[in-house]
């Protein structure tokens, strides 16, 4: 797992790495990201009704050879824990997760806290932390 | 007007016959898998949605947009219910012609002990057809472990 202050250049540089697949719940402090996403030619983009279906999705794309990117604000974490251990982590389907972080308001606290140790506790092979500054209130 | 149940093997049995052997078919958990499994030949392909309740048509959204197979997915009615938001991703995203999504109803979680499902409405979009099935009890085992179903499926879907 990596963390990053900034999700800037990050689109362009998953395109680089093949990604051509990408799917997600929007987060505020990702919105540059999912604008960059938006820009750009020859990738398929969905916003997905909530996150463990973005993540099932994601697991098809990569089971018919296309790499795929998930992205979601932490609290949707919660939602993409059952596919992530009853489907990606079994069946060998690990899309990229990129996760936008936050801690400051009451309903972030608890995931703000544990966000990175759940997904290493789950032994989850690939995520970007995005912290940004959308934790001020 | 509803139709009759039949039973559950006619039910897949129809879809089969509809679909044949060169589409990918992606089976819902529990006794759907299972179900699906007894009875298939080996010339069909099928994901086995083990897991992740709910979230076979998902499966096969992603599937349909990362290739250019077409996928059936067999879904049951409280598999539907629990991530019935993922419809209309399905009716945004996915090509009709080649993205078919059949629920097989029999109004409750048979796999888990016959506990009642909230009754399905008469179609919803991203639905390509309900079939209402009767209870038939506890089908084998899906004969295949995830990583080889996996192996099978993306052999089909690149050859």
């Amino acid at each position: 797992m990596k963390t990053v202050t900034s999700a800037d250049g990050l689109a362009q540089q998953l395109v680089g790495e093949g990604y051509r697949l990408f799917v997600g719940v929007p987060d505020s402090g990702l919105r540059g990201f999912i604008e960059d996403v938006d820009a750009l030619d020859g990738v398929e983009h969905v916003i997905a009704t909530w996150e463990a279906e973005a993540v099932a999705i994601a697991a098809g794309a990569e089971l018919a050879g296309t790499k795929a990117c998930v992205y979601l604000q932490n609290a949707g974490l919660g939602h993409a824990i059952n596919p992530l251990t009853s489907l990606c982590i079994p069946y060998g389907l690990t899309p990229l997760l990129v996760v936008g972080h936050r801690h400051t308001l009451p309903q972030h606290e608890v995931m703000g806290r544990v966000d990175a140790a759940l997904l290493e506790l789950i032994d989850y092979p690939l995520a970007i932390l995005v912290h940004g500054p959308n934790n001020e209130g | 007007m509803r139709a009759e149940p039949t039973s559950r093997s006619a039910a897949i049995q129809q879809i089969l016959g509809r679909h044949g052997t060169d589409a990918v078919y992606v089976a819902s958990t529990g006794y759907v898998s299972r179900a699906v499994a007894a009875e298939v030949g080996p010339e069909h392909v099928v994901l086995y949605m083990q897991g992740s309740m709910g979230l076979a048509p998902a499966i096969g959204l992603g599937i349909v947009l990362g290739s250019d197979r077409t996928v059936v997915v067999l879904n049951g009615d409280g598999a539907l219910l629990m991530s019935l938001g993922t419809t209309h991703t399905i009716r945004d995203h996915a090509p009709a012609d080649r993205f078919f999504h059949y629920v097989l109803d029999n109004g409750c979680h048979e796999s888990v002990g016959g506990q009642p499902c909230a009754a399905l409405e008469q179609s919803y979009p991203g639905v390509t057809a309900i079939l209402p099935i009767t209870r038939d009890g506890k089908p084998p085992r899906v004969p295949v472990s995830p990583p080889d179903n996996v192996a099978q499926v993306r052999a089909r879907i690149l050859r």
